[in-house]
């Protein structure tokens, strides 16, 4: 069964999304709700995974969370696909150019900065915020997917229907967006998909050392942060947060493989020759 | 005993007969061509005998081997047999050897694996293999890349004779080749199996290398052999009908109108393209001269054929021709304008071009009519694109309702008239055929040589014909080049060069082509 991590990978990650878009309209409990008697309960009908320590409702947190979440993750590979693609097709069509050297290089650049680090130093200085949890993961998208889409580029150069499109007259930016982009396009989403999950773990990593969504907006990072000192009292405050960040990143990771084997004509069968 | 006996040899995927009933035997020393255009099961054949078939297919049918039934032994024993009784020779020398190792190791290795030999004796062995095969002058520590695209053929064939097996087979051992590198190989299978008595199966498409080099011939048709015999009875009288198309397909020329002498519509004065050198440590290798001084011109209709073999600069020249790299030396001049790198459109619509490749040279996710009608783009004012597209689809053969279909409905010939329509649809006055028909079936190439013959007489339009297969040209082309080393060596009149040429290459080149014997049948 080849189609088992698309269908398991696409099912997690829907529903992850769907209850991020729920918390829209409805949470169980409202998110802001202090209240302290019923603080640190165990799971139970009303509160179905508990309260935390100033007495809100963890399932509501968990929903608001992941559209924060989703939200950072997708604006980041928003911004890395948005840049990088034009700079890796760019590079491509320049290649052994002066403008291959200077796209590349500055990637390579990027890459060799620690990007969590370099998350943190945007952070500190412009002050902690969603905002800059994006632009910070953003930037780090760039490079990954300027370096694939160049790679993949460059193999369809060498073909022969766009020595075609060549005789046609057409130039390197009109080949690019009709004959290169659509058919890389699949290597893309498969990265994209990839990139999201990373961008979850490293938006869940700036919120936990305080550098990414801020209070009230509740964040799955900083609900483990908070979970953390009370760990014997309320194991259930870091186990769900905990959950909901595997789980996400799990779904979306078997959701890439998945997307990566449908998309292989290698892989697939009935295929004529 | 025979050397080989395969009796009714059967198989199938699902309910999908790939092969029917295949039976023939071989005695040692001797050759058997086996014949069939792509799909009709030589390679399925040469598999079975081997048992390297993918599990999928179900096989019937016995193979025996000196007696010996290869089909009931276990995997493991057919192993054994592998490499040591049966060698085998596969079409592209490029892949069958593994880029990381040696090419003694390669050959050692097959030794090592079937005999209880040292390794130096192994690399020993190597040695003397690799000498018989004509390769003395090269160390054991070479490696593939290293080599040509003949001397890897050579060491794919020491790897497979090493062991002096009874039977070798060989599956297009030359298709990959130059037509010089293709005599020198074929002349090295026949030394090998005169030398060593042993079978060969020698599977082509190419009726005239059987002719060349077999004693008997199997032609194979839908996964049946449906004609056998001696070559030379089977060459010339042949029994079955699809032997007879192979043959009248095989030495086909189109029917062509003689030309009054026409205006020049491309002219190109000693144009030399070269290559920056590689980057070294401190500046630069000297640059590489591709294409030195070439000058030649096409008259309106005319039919020039470029032959050479590769490295000869042919490619390089065409993609000057097509405006798609800068020259560094001389002019190409289109309809009196000068075409380079940076013609504008109303220039580059007077040149079209078809490529080798049918299955490379479409963009997989288009529509054919989007395929056909990218060419408008050179045009100010393109016509409707429909109409168009289904004009020209009709004048290359094809449907109007094939233009909503995508390129992996057709097949290769079908693919080649699709190209020959997206370089048709804008009327160009050139259009530059790379090696268009090379890999196409013979029957095929019959029927794409007519309709190039009969679209030049109708259109007008001047062919430059771009092939290292001399047979073809020959068959449509009215003047011819020779090209070597960059340089053009020799040209005239087609049938002149051909009946009489001038240059030792030249020469040289007509001498290796394989040629159907005269008075044959057809």
């Amino acid at each position: 069964m080849r189609a088992r991590n698309l269908i398991l990978g696409g099912t997690l990650s829907g529903a992850f999304a769907l209850v991020a878009l729920l918390s829209f309209v409805w949470t169980p409990h409202d998110v802001g709700a202090i209240s302290i008697p019923d603080r640190m309960l165990r799971p139970s009908a009303d509160h179905w995974l508990g309260t935390d320590q100033l007495g809100r409702d963890i399932f509501s947190m968990l929903m608001v969370g992941a559209r924060t979440s989703l939200a950072v993750a997708l604006a980041s590979v928003g911004i890395g696909m948005g840049l990088g693609v034009p700079l890796g097709l760019t590079a491509a069509a320049r290649r052994g150019g002066l403008l291959d050297d200077v796209i590349m290089r500055g990637n390579d650049l990027i890459f060799a900065f620690p990007s969590i680090l370099i998350a943190i130093l945007i952070t500190a200085l412009t002050g902690p915020s969603v905002w800059n949890a994006i632009l910070a993961i953003g930037i780090f998208n760039i490079p990954v997917f300027a370096r694939l889409s160049r790679g993949a580029a460059l193999s369809l150069w060498s073909r022969e229907y766009i020595m075609a499109a060549r005789v046609a007259g057409k130039g390197a930016a009109r080949i690019s967006a009709e004959h290169i982009l659509p058919n890389i396009a699949n290597l893309l989403i498969v990265q994209g998909t990839i990139q999201f999950s990373v961008g979850i773990l490293v938006e869940a990593a700036l919120s936990y050392v305080g550098l990414g969504a801020q209070p009230p907006l509740p964040s799955w990072g900083r609900m483990l942060a908070d979970a953390q000192t009370l760990i014997s009292l309320a194991p259930h405050m870091a186990l769900f947060p905990g959950l909901a960040i595997v789980l996400s990143v799990l779904g979306l990771n078997l959701m890439g493989d998945g997307l990566r084997d449908a998309f292989d004509p290698k892989l697939s069968r009935g295929r004529a020759q | 005993m025979s050397l080989l006996s395969v009796q009714g040899l059967s198989v199938r995927i699902g309910a999908l007969d790939i092969l029917r009933d295949v039976s023939f035997e071989m005695e040692p020393g001797e050759v058997l061509g086996l014949v069939g255009e792509s799909g009709s099961g030589k390679s399925i054949t040469a598999l079975g005998i081997m048992r390297l078939l993918p599990e999928v297919m179900s096989v019937e049918g016995a193979i025996l081997l000196q007696g010996e039934a290869l089909d009931k032994l276990s995997e493991r024993r057919m192993c054994a047999r592998r490499g040591r009784d049966v060698g085998m020779v596969f079409q592209e020398p490029m892949t069958a050897l593994n880029p990381l190792h040696t090419i003694g190791d390669q050959v050692a290795e097959t030794v090592r694996l079937h005999t209880r030999t040292g390794r130096r004796a192994a690399r020993q062995r190597a040695r003397e293999v690799l000498d018989r095969v004509g390769l003395e002058h090269i160390g054991l520590a070479r490696f593939p890349h290293e080599l040509s695209g003949g001397q890897r053929q050579r060491v794919v064939i020491a790897c497979a004779i090493a062991l002096a097996p009874k039977l070798l087979i060989a599956d297009e051992p030359t298709t990959a080749l130059d037509v010089t590198t293709q005599g020198e190989i074929l002349d090295l299978l026949r030394r090998l199996v005169r030398e060593d008595g042993m079978g060969l199966i020698l599977i082509t498409h190419d009726l005239a290398v059987v002719a060349k080099m077999a004693d008997r011939i199997a032609v194979m048709q839908l996964g049946r052999i449906v004609e056998r015999g001696l070559v030379t009875e089977v060459l010339h009288r042949p029994t079955h009908d699809y032997t007879r198309a192979l043959l009248a397909a095989s030495r086909h020329q189109p029917v062509r109108a003689a030309r009054a002498e026409a205006a020049t519509v491309l002219d190109v004065r000693d144009v030399v393209r070269s290559y920056p050198g590689t980057r070294r440590l401190l500046g630069r290798a000297p640059p590489v001269e591709a294409v030195r001084g070439v000058s030649f011109s096409l008259h309106q209709g005319e039919n020039l054929g470029l032959v050479g073999e590769s490295g000869s600069g042919k490619s390089t020249l065409a993609r000057a021709l097509l405006g798609l790299e800068p020259v560094q030396g001389g002019a190409i001049t289109l309809g009196g304008q000068v075409m380079d790198a940076a013609a504008p459109r109303a220039l580059r619509r007077r040149i079209g071009v078809v490529f080798q490749d049918p299955f490379g040279s479409f963009d997989p996710r288009w529509t054919v009519e989007r395929l056909i009608a990218e060419p408008f783009h050179l045009l100010d004012n393109a016509p409707p694109r429909r109409p168009a597209v289904e004009e020209v689809l009709r004048s290359v053969g094809l449907q109007p309702r094939d233009a909503d279909r995508h390129i992996h409905a057709f097949s290769g010939g079908q693919r080649q008239r699709i190209a020959i329509a997206r370089a048709l649809i804008i009327r160009p006055d050139v259009i530059l055929l790379d090696e268009a028909v090379s890999a196409l079936d013979v029957q095929v190439r019959a029927q794409i040589l007519d309709l190039l013959a009969e679209l030049s007489a109708r259109f007008e339009v001047s062919y430059l014909f771009i092939s290292h297969d001399l047979s073809v040209v020959r068959a449509i082309t009215d003047r011819v080049m020779v090209m070597q080393a960059g340089r053009i060596v020799e040209s005239g009149q087609t049938e002149a060069v051909f009946a009489a040429p001038r240059e030792a290459y030249t020469r040289q080149l007509l001498a290796a082509t394989p040629r159907l014997p005269d008075g044959i049948a057809t």
